[in-house]
């Protein structure tokens, strides 16, 4: 989302629009302009992550990464490899994942073999590669979240993507679209997203994070349908996995991924607060 | 069937293959909570509350009992911690958008809410957050309250509005949390078609949606609840009448009500006014007297009919009945006219209807009434309804016929006017008013031209077709189709249509307009039997009675034609059975029906008549004329249980009990013998009918005076074949349908005539 910010996005041209540049030279130049833009050391988001292996994790993502690097390095591309949050039980299906955030796309089961490839295709001559091109619905609504339904992982393209916001965005597209016959999915549902708000706000309790637990699991125990299962497994993975990432947001009031805008505008504030205080005592 | 075995909560149980977990569970006495689980609407599993533990080995799942059939092998937990956990979130869940306002409910102490969350514990805390603020009472009709807010979303409602009633007014409107029971496009109830059965609250957990009656007057655990038949119609549908006070507030269905299962009309739910109303009559009066004593009033009552007997004779009285009286009463009112007052024009307000239909169908059928029962019109493939507004007069009919129709099958209404059940037919026919009788000569020459008749069943089971056959030769369809109005073409269409599906069942309600001629009931049967649909389930001739006990009036001789069971009164022999029990001969004249009756008033040979429970100004007569008829008359009694305009014309007035006031039998138009139940006291001196013609009785010939309900029953019952032998108080909620047989049980519906018996007749076709 944030890469959309990053400008020169006529130099991206994944389907085809290499095409319009008939000349070798043209293509060539093009070809400099897309590294440059695609993977600019400037902007705020990596240009490429990987997943951040778990204890447990047999997927060798710590190789891919160190595969990355060394290619990376011997091509001499000024890029840096960012880390994927990733919430998983040590287990997925679709093996170490690469994230392109600033394109919002994501690479699955790549293999340390497969690292000069996509360097050489995507990064360098900026090409989608299909084989590993995330798209099943599992992919969730967002571009930026990765979901595995049979294994419960979640994981996100970068650091900078807030799981309660995520959890919060889950429930409020859910929500609008649940039949409302059964009690669990048309009652639980809102008050799991009202629990959200509240936390995205900095009002957020602990008892609201237990409710959305308690809440979590009677949509996954008792509902008339797959729909309240399907919609409470994503946001029951988010608080399983990134317990952490609630409990600064409900306990500390801050959002460290810096997306839940009212959190950022306190942490911002005690920030000032502190610096001031610091400069009295220093009078 | 095949068995399965299952163990709930480690306890053993063998159940029939698709039985549910909660009926298991019901079956060995286990407790499984639910909430829009009802047994007499189609199951939901909207709520959840039923959950319960199957236990599959290392792990486990919660599967809704309601709805879950039991495998065999499975082992059921109904109360285990996962369970109790997922009740107690569903419960505090509903309660968080519910407005808890259980001091003030009008539910309170009958909320189905209200008791999950007692047995849970839930005080509604748990969860905070929106609730919705509906608007309360929002709709501003006269019995329904509305308050959504309270509202649990079980969808009660929507199942009784759409398998009960059929209307289909309530329907669920949006998704997820904004989800509400509404009607289509939010119209007011009114405009939506409501039908106003009350079937939705009835069926409500919570005061969603409510009755009107008694609101913020009383606690639901004040009420009195007793259960008796409604007279208000021919259906005889037993209904929960709920009392505070000396006062009827609320009327529920009966689930046990054998001609109903719990069904009720607008009419039976919402008209009891006449009983709470001050215009009751709580005294008796004579006139120029004032307010007397009952028994001088009774007394001044007898002296002036003796002297009108003793100086013009007995044929100078006449005594009219009203369609709430019970069998009892009937038949002690016909024992006082000709016994007592020697004078047979004794007759009820819907005799010389329901005399016709004894006589048509007797000698068509060999059964004086209505061949099946009301239950047996759902399960019609093809249904054809005449007469009366059904949906208004005989409710429990329509229903059936809806049914009937939402099953496949076919359902034709003729009626002059677009009524509420024509929404839902196959086909209306727009006959003119009264012409119910030209329509079925021509549905009987398409059937017999096309021959779309039963070959087999007529040549099995009837005799005398040609006679038909002959007469309809006459009948010219282009004559029918401009007598009824409706085209030749559609005549021919209506009788391919009806006759396309079997059984084919016929519903007349009769009406004041409509045609009652002996010969109109022997086109129905002749109709009916073509089709070979007499003698089957979901078939024969159905004729609704034109008031609440007309049967029972006609079975107990309170018509002027006939005695007791069908006796003709002016046959010498029947008149000597009925002397040697009575002790006193009764009256050889024959008797007037009840319009003859006002005929003679006019020609002055009529001068004194008794009206018990009776109101001459609701008969259709122009009310100048009853004003000046009842001017003309010498004497006049009126006995009813509220004043109307003939009280202040009367020389006695006697205040009388309501319907739900007394005991005794009445019949309903399945030739169910039902008991009624007395549901409260009379005001002030008011008494039974049954208690005022025994008064009356008393001072003018005693030894004609029964003295208990039960023996006037078992007296009367000696006079008739269709009820010989029965004990009232052998009589089960059930009911008894007569023709009885000797060895006990009721006939639920006219069986095929046997091998070498008279068989089903045709008789002419004429008008």
């Amino acid at each position: 989302m944030k890469s959309k910010t990053q400008g020169r996005e006529k130099a991206w041209f994944p389907f085809g629009a290499r095409g319009s540049q008939a000349s070798a030279a043209g293509e060539a130049g093009a070809r400099a302009e897309v590294r440059e833009s695609f993977c600019a050391p400037s902007a705020t988001v990596p240009c490429i992550t990987v997943c951040s292996s778990k204890e447990g994790c047999d997927c060798g993502a710590e190789a891919v990464r160190a595969a990355f690097i060394e290619e990376l390095e011997k091509k001499k591309l000024p890029v840096e490899v960012g880390l994927g949050k990733v919430g998983c039980g040590g287990k997925c299906k679709n093996g170490p994942y690469v994230g392109f955030p600033r394109k919002e796309f994501f690479y699955l089961g790549v293999k340390p073999g497969n690292v000069a490839e996509v360097v050489e295709e995507t990064i360098v001559n900026g090409y989608i590669l299909f084989p590993y091109l995330s798209i099943g619905p599992d992919r969730s609504y967002r571009n930026d979240i990765i979901y595995e339904k049979d294994t419960g992982l979640i994981a996100t393209l970068h650091d900078k993507v807030c799981m309660v916001e995520v959890a919060k965005y889950f429930l409020d597209f859910e929500s609008g679209l649940s039949c409302g016959k059964c009690v669990p999915c048309r009652i639980g549902m809102m008050r799991m997203l009202e629990c959200l708000e509240l936390m995205v706000s900095g009002k957020g309790t602990m008892e609201d994070l237990e409710q959305v637990r308690s809440l979590c699991q009677a949509m996954l125990d008792t509902p008339l349908c797959e729909f309240a299962m399907t919609s409470s497994r994503p946001v029951l993975s988010a608080v399983t996995h990134f317990e952490d990432e609630f409990r600064a947001h409900i306990e500390r009031q801050e959002c460290p991924a810096g997306v839940c805008a009212d959190l950022v505008e306190i942490q911002r504030k005690r920030a000032i607060r502190e610096r001031l205080k610091g400069k009295k005592k220093k009078k | 069937m095949a068995k399965v075995t299952l163990k709930i909560n480690g306890q053993e149980v063998e159940v029939e293959k698709g039985t549910t977990i909660l009926e298991a569970a019901k079956q060995i006495g286990v407790y499984i909570p639910t909430l829009c689980y009802h047994p007499n609407l189609p199951l939901e599993e909207a709520c959840r509350i039923c959950v319960v533990e199957d236990v599959r080995g290392s792990w486990s799942t919660l599967v809704a009992g309601c709805v879950f059939p039991c495998r065999n092998g499975m082992v059921i937990e109904t109360d285990s911690e996962m369970v109790v956990d997922a009740r107690r979130t569903i419960m505090n869940l509903l309660l968080s958008d519910h407005p808890n306002d259980c001091m003030t409910c009008y539910a309170t102490g009958e909320c189905e809410l209200q008791d999950m969350a007692h047995l849970y514990g839930i005080k509604g805390e748990a969860y905070k957050g929106a609730r919705h603020k509906y608007p309360v009472d929002y709709d501003k009709n006269p019995f329904l309250h509305l308050d959504m807010n309270k509202c649990i979303l079980c969808r009660r409602c929507i199942r009784a509005c759409h398998d009960i009633e059929g209307a289909d007014i309530w329907t669920k409107v949006g998704r997820g949390f904004d989800q509400r029971i509404a009607t289509a496009f939010d119209l007011p109830l009114e405009e939506a078609g409501c039908e106003f059965c009350g079937h939705c609250a009835d069926f409500c957990p919570v005061d969603a949606i409510g009755f009107r009656g008694g609101r913020g007057e009383f606690r639901s655990w004040q009420l009195r609840r007793t259960s008796t038949v409604c007279l208000q119609c021919a259906s005889g549908c037993r209904a929960d009448y709920e009392t505070h006070d000396g006062k009827v507030v609320r009327v529920k269905g009966d689930f046990n009500s054998p001609a109903s299962s719990g069904a009720l009309c607008k009419k039976g739910r919402f008209n009891f006014d006449f009983i709470n109303s001050p215009e009751r009559l709580t005294q008796a009066s004579v006139k120029g007297g004032g307010a007397v004593s009952v028994e001088e009033a009774l007394k001044a009552a007898a002296a002036g009919l003796e002297k009108v007997r003793d100086v013009s004779g007995g044929a100078a009285i006449g005594v009219l009945c009203g369609g709430m009286l019970t069998n009892e009463e009937y038949y002690m009112a016909q024992k006082l006219a000709r016994g007592a007052l020697l004078t047979n024009n004794v007759d009820n307000v819907a005799g010389p209807w329901q005399q016709a239909v004894y006589d048509g169908l007797s000698n068509s059928l060999g059964l004086g009434a209505m061949t099946n029962t009301l239950d047996d019109i759902a399960q019609a493939r093809s249904v054809l309804v005449l007469g009366s507004n059904t949906l208004e007069k005989h409710a429990i009919a329509a229903l059936r016929a809806r049914k009937a129709r939402r099953d496949e099958g076919i359902l034709i209404v003729g009626h002059p006017d677009a009524v509420p059940l024509t929404k839902t037919a196959s086909l209306h026919l727009r006959l003119n008013a009264g012409t119910e009788d030209h329509l079925l000569l021509g549905l009987l020459k398409v059937v017999v031209a096309e021959e779309l008749f039963d070959q087999e069943y007529v040549e099995q089971h009837t005799q005398d077709l040609q006679k038909l056959t002959k007469s309809l030769d006459k009948v010219n369809l282009a004559d029918v189709a401009e007598k009824t109005g409706i085209g030749e073409e559609q005549i021919k269409e209506a009788a391919r249509l009806y006759a396309s599906q079997r059984p084919a069942c016929l519903v007349y309600g009769v009406d004041g307009n409509s045609p009652h001629s002996e010969g109109f009931y022997r086109m129905c049967c002749a109709l009916q039997l073509l089709l070979g649909s007499v003698g089957a389930i979901g078939g024969g001739v159905n004729v609704m009675g034109g008031a609440g006990n007309a049967q029972g009036a006609a079975d107990f001789g309170a018509v002027a034609k006939y005695l007791t069971g069908y006796r003709p009164a002016t046959s010498s022999a029947a008149r000597k059975v009925v002397g040697k029990l009575w002790g006193v001969d009764p009256a050889d004249k024959a008797g007037l029906s009840w319009p003859d009756m006002f005929a003679a008033i006019e020609k002055g040979e009529l001068k004194a008549l008794y009206l018990v429970g009776a109101n001459p100004f609701e008969l259709g007569i122009p009310q100048e004329k009853v004003t000046a008829a009842l001017g003309r008359l010498e004497f006049l009694v009126v006995q009813d249980c509220v004043a109307n305009e003939a009280c202040k014309l009367a020389h006695v007035v006697l205040p009388a009990s309501s319907f739900i006031e007394k005991g005794g039998t009445a019949t309903n138009c399945e030739r169910r013998v039902q008991i009624l139940e007395k549901v409260m006291d009379s005001p002030g001196e008011a008494s039974t009918d049954f208690e005022l013609i025994n008064g009356l009785l008393g001072v003018l010939k005693p030894e004609l005076k029964t003295e208990s309900l039960g023996g006037a029953f078992v007296e009367a019952v000696q006079l008739m074949t269709e009820l010989s032998g029965v004990d009232p108080a052998q009589i089960s909620i059930d009911g008894l349908q007569w023709p009885v047989t000797p060895a006990g049980p009721g006939t639920e519906r006219l069986t095929l005539p046997e091998d070498g018996k008279v068989k089903f007749r045709f008789f002419a076709a004429k008008i």
